[in-house]
């Protein structure tokens, strides 16, 4: 699988956006939830597959009723994407496990092309697995930051990622 | 290889700045208006606003740069004036009182078949007061009510 070093532009959040809306001032939280709105929506939407939509705006309501216990607002990124995948994860739980793969397949209800379908591979995963990808080779973070965002041993990180890109692996040559 | 995505629409987005503020009464209401009509309709603030919601007698608004606006309010039981900071863009509108004394937000989506969903919270706009919420709630549910009947009947 070609690995995506790219990480995903957070956008431009400047501090006095977020000392602003920490302070709880409308307009700048107000800035502050668009700004980061596209990159908790591709965490959401990575995680929670089947509720891409409600897991953001979950994220969203956790951060800014988090936000005033954020001591420093240069962390807003880091401890942003922290609850961001914490809640994506949380919602993809709560969902009982859709049908197999297989059967979605056979079911003609799977769009699947020349290029892998990265939805059907995510699907096949459990979104704590899925969490570990999307900041391994989504977000671009070291095994060892994965490991403390997702508050897991390196070894299991390393485990799950190591299943999750044979996933890939399998789907891309099948 | 794509990602999946995710967006918020104006609604989830209206959600999820009232949450900020435990004071916040929100409510949402179906109007059997197409979005294209119902959004510039419920934007004609000064002509519209004292129509439906109960609280408020007089706008007045001023454009200001970059797209926002200065608003003074009439309420219906206070003479003077009171002021707004407010953004607006399709679908979304936020406005702010002066001294963080009110915060009002208004918010629609096109519903399929030719309806509107709306939207509308308001709050004082601190990170306290949670024995406002009754009263706003209140004030907003009887707001949208009229809303409903006053967009359906305004031919």
């Amino acid at each position: 699988m070609e690995r995506r070093r790219d990480a995903v532009a957070l956008g431009v959040v400047d501090v006095a956006t977020v000392r602003g809306a920490k302070r709880g001032d409308p307009l700048a939280l107000e800035v502050l939830i668009r700004q980061v709105s596209p990159y908790v929506g591709r965490i959401c939407a990575a995680i929670a597959l089947e509720d891409p939509e409600d897991a953001m705006q979950e994220a969203l309501i956790a951060i800014v009723k988090g936000l005033p216990s954020l001591r420093e607002p240069g962390a807003f990124k880091a401890w942003a994407r922290r609850v961001a995948v914490r809640e994506a994860v949380r919602v993809a739980r709560r969902r009982r496990p859709t049908e197999g793969i297989d059967e979605r397949l056979e079911a003609g209800d799977v769009d699947i092309d020349a290029s892998v379908d990265v939805r059907v591979v995510l699907a096949a995963m459990r979104p704590d697995q899925r969490a570990v990808l999307v900041l391994r080779d989504l977000d671009g973070y070291s095994e060892h930051d994965v490991a403390e965002l997702l508050d897991i041993p390196a070894g299991t990180v390393k485990s799950r990622l190591h299943r999750a890109r044979a996933a890939f692996a399998q789907r891309w040559s099948g | 290889m794509t990602w999946p995505d995710a967006e918020l629409d104006a609604i989830r987005r209206l959600r999820v700045l009232a949450s900020a503020y435990p004071s916040a009464g929100c409510a949402e209401v179906t109007l059997g208006v197409p979005f294209d009509d119902a959004w510039p309709w419920l934007m004609d603030l000064e002509r519209n606003v004292p129509r439906w919601d109960t609280l408020v007698r007089r706008l007045r608004l001023r454009r200001l740069p970059e797209g926002e606006f200065h608003m003074w309010v009439w309420v219906r039981w206070w003479p003077i004036p009171w002021p707004f900071r407010v953004r607006i863009e399709p679908g979304f509108c936020i406005m702010q009182g002066r001294g963080r004394a009110f915060l009002v937000l208004m918010a629609a989506v096109p519903d399929g078949l030719g309806r509107t969903r709306y939207a509308h919270a308001e709050a004082v706009p601190v990170r306290r007061l949670r024995f406002l919420r009754r009263p706003f709630q209140r004030m907003v549910d009887a707001d949208l009510a009229q809303l409903r009947v006053v967009i359906q009947d305004r031919s």
